[in-house]
């Protein structure tokens, strides 16, 4: 377990120090690092209810679609200073998770997944068909060019995620959570609240993920439906904290980290359909090799990267 | 099976592919012709895709498979891109304008043989599924793998075998929108989706529910339109929210303890 600790904390002090870096960094960059930092807090966020709870959300995106509308609204209709508008998308976004939450997460497995699914693709239907929302065409708000603003935002909500989450981890809450996920029924007989817990978990999950959709609308200055609400964040959610490690503390933002550097690797500009099949390639590989994540080796230290761990850990998962 | 196969859409592009290669090619194939052709190709790569690759993952958590799988269809759609272009292409048939009427309705003689053969693949799979010794291995395995490996199931061939087979009926599938739908590399997203909602309104590990449940949802998504194009989508999924919230086993299934 220290070995896990000492690794959340080397993160954390890597994304401190990354602080230091933008008057030294192109904008090119800047860039990069920004989406870096968005979508590992996604994955962090989505890591609550998908790593620790075991509930595989496939609505995460519907959080950030919210909060990055609420953020639109509140600054061009309401006239809202951004930061207003920011805490307005994490409590628009948190109260979303908390109603529908209550009667979803009564769902388990694959009909939790498809609710979910349901869940993000009906909201980005019914926000298309919204006047005030600009129906399906979209809003632009108030632009601001100083792209290193936006830089430490994404960069201190990807740092809290990770922090709420150390709590969380070693909280009589947390482990609630991973009580649930291990066996429900024990949970309960426990004397857990596995109702509340999970709605709990998953409120939080959703205000993380609609304060970096908060962030992304102003960062792009223009929203629309198929943007914010697109499912594909959501899968690279859960590919990036699989990868790193599900219900690990860091696992995520590491998941994301190589991810993201795979994805430059190749040349994430470049639009050639054959970067998209190394990247599948990679993936099936990485996922096959490393079924449980890249947080057992790095916890379990040098001792870990031989060839009897990488076999064991193979035949756990062969049929 | 307990898997979430993202690469089913893949694969009913890649029977589309079979279908249309065969259509322009020297035989000019006729694309209902064509689906045993396809089943055939679809059955070999999902029974490998099996073998080789997702076995390898079935017993790590739920989700593994679910990415593994998601990469693969990542990884076939752009290799299809790269070879096939993202060109949209259609197979148009000599019958393809072509319809009958039915009292009031029009029915396009397309629709109609996909339908029949839709149904008829559905009652093969349906008998093979509960009157074959297979068939029981399959049932048997998805619910306890240890126990079907004690009672003599080779569960690896098992899994591979049924990955094949819905790998054929992706592949049959593919053949028959390849008459009504563009032909392109990313065509089978939209399906996924649509796959499995249409599972679990039939109750999953159903065979003939899945048959009704693509039915309702056909129906439902039709008169959703009615309230604007728009909400189609949304009345579909808040009526599938409502069956899973009330009925999780399905709209034709029993409730089991």
């Amino acid at each position: 377990m220290a070995a896990r600790r000492r690794i959340t904390y080397t993160v954390l002090a890597l994304l401190a120090l990354a602080a230091l870096l933008p008057p030294h960094l192109n904008g090119y960059w800047v860039h990069v690092l920004t989406l870096f930092f968005m979508m590992a807090s996604l994955a962090q966020a989505w890591n609550l209810i998908g790593g620790y709870t075991g509930y595989a959300s496939f609505g995460n995106v519907a959080f950030f679609g919210t909060g990055a509308y609420t953020c639109a609204y509140m600054m061009t209709e309401m006239h809202w200073p951004f930061w207003g508008a920011f805490v307005t998308a994490i409590a628009a976004a948190g109260l979303f998770a908390t109603v529908l939450g209550t009667p979803i997460l009564r769902l388990r497995g694959h009909y939790f997944a498809i609710a979910t699914l349901s869940l993000a693709i009906g909201t980005q239907a019914l926000v298309q068909q919204l006047p005030p929302l600009g129906k399906g065409s979209g809003m632009t708000l108030p632009i601001n060019s100083n792209f290193h603003f936006f830089y430490w935002v994404m960069l201190v909500i990807l740092i809290a995620s990770i922090v709420v989450t150390m709590f969380i981890a070693r909280s009589r809450f947390g482990y609630a959570l991973s009580a649930i996920r291990e066996n429900e029924e024990a949970a309960a007989v426990l004397g857990i609240n596995a109702a509340v817990a999970k709605v709990a978990a998953w409120t939080v999950s959703a205000g993380i993920t609609a304060a970096a959709g908060a962030t992304f609308a102003y960062w792009s200055s223009f929203i629309d439906p198929p943007t914010v609400f697109d499912l594909n964040f959501n899968i690279l959610m859960i590919i990036m904290a699989m990868l790193g490690g599900a219900a690990s503390v860091a696992g995520p933002t590491i998941g994301s980290f190589v991810i993201s550097a795979i994805g430059e690797a190749l040349g994430a500009q470049s639009v050639s359909p054959w970067h998209a099949v190394v990247l599948g390639a990679i993936i099936v590989v990485i996922v096959i090799l490393l079924p449980r994540g890249i947080m057992p080796y790095l916890a379990g230290g040098p001792s870990a990267w031989n060839l009897q761990m990488l076999r064991r850990q193979l035949r756990a998962s062969r049929v | 099976m307990n898997v979430i196969n993202i690469a089913h859409g893949a694969f009913i592009m890649l029977g589309a592919y079979t279908s249309y290669w065969l259509f322009v090619g020297p035989m000019h194939l006729d694309p209902f012709l064509s689906i045993p052709l396809a089943m055939a190709v679809l059955f070999v790569l999902a029974y490998l895709t099996q073998r080789l690759l997702v076995n390898q993952v079935v017993r790590a958590p739920l989700l593994t498979t679910f990415l593994l799988t998601f990469a693969l269809s990542i990884f076939i759609a752009n290799l299809a891109q790269v070879f096939w272009l993202s060109d949209i292409r259609s197979v148009t048939t000599s019958y393809s304008g072509s319809s009958f009427a039915l009292g009031p309705i029009t029915v396009p003689w397309i629709k109609f043989w996909t339908l029949v053969i839709a149904a008829l693949l559905t009652l093969a799979l349906q008998t093979f599924m509960t009157r074959t010794k297979l068939g029981r291995a399959i049932r048997a395995t998805s619910m306890d793998i240890d126990a079907a490996r004690l009672a003599g199931v080779d569960v690896a061939r098992i899994y591979a075998l049924t990955f094949g087979i819905s790998g054929a009926l992706a592949g049959a599938a593919g053949s028959l929108v390849s008459v009504s739908y563009a032909i392109t590399p990313t065509m089978g997203d939209s399906f996924v989706v649509r796959a499995f909602v249409v599972a679990v309104l039939g109750g999953l590990g159903n065979v003939t529910g899945a048959l009704v449940g693509g039915l309702v949802y056909g129906v439902i998504e039709s008169f959703g339109a009615l309230l604007g194009e728009g909400y189609k989508d949304v009345v579909a999924l808040v009526v599938l929210l409502l069956v899973i919230l009330f009925r999780p086993y399905g709209l034709v299934g029993k409730a089991t303890a």
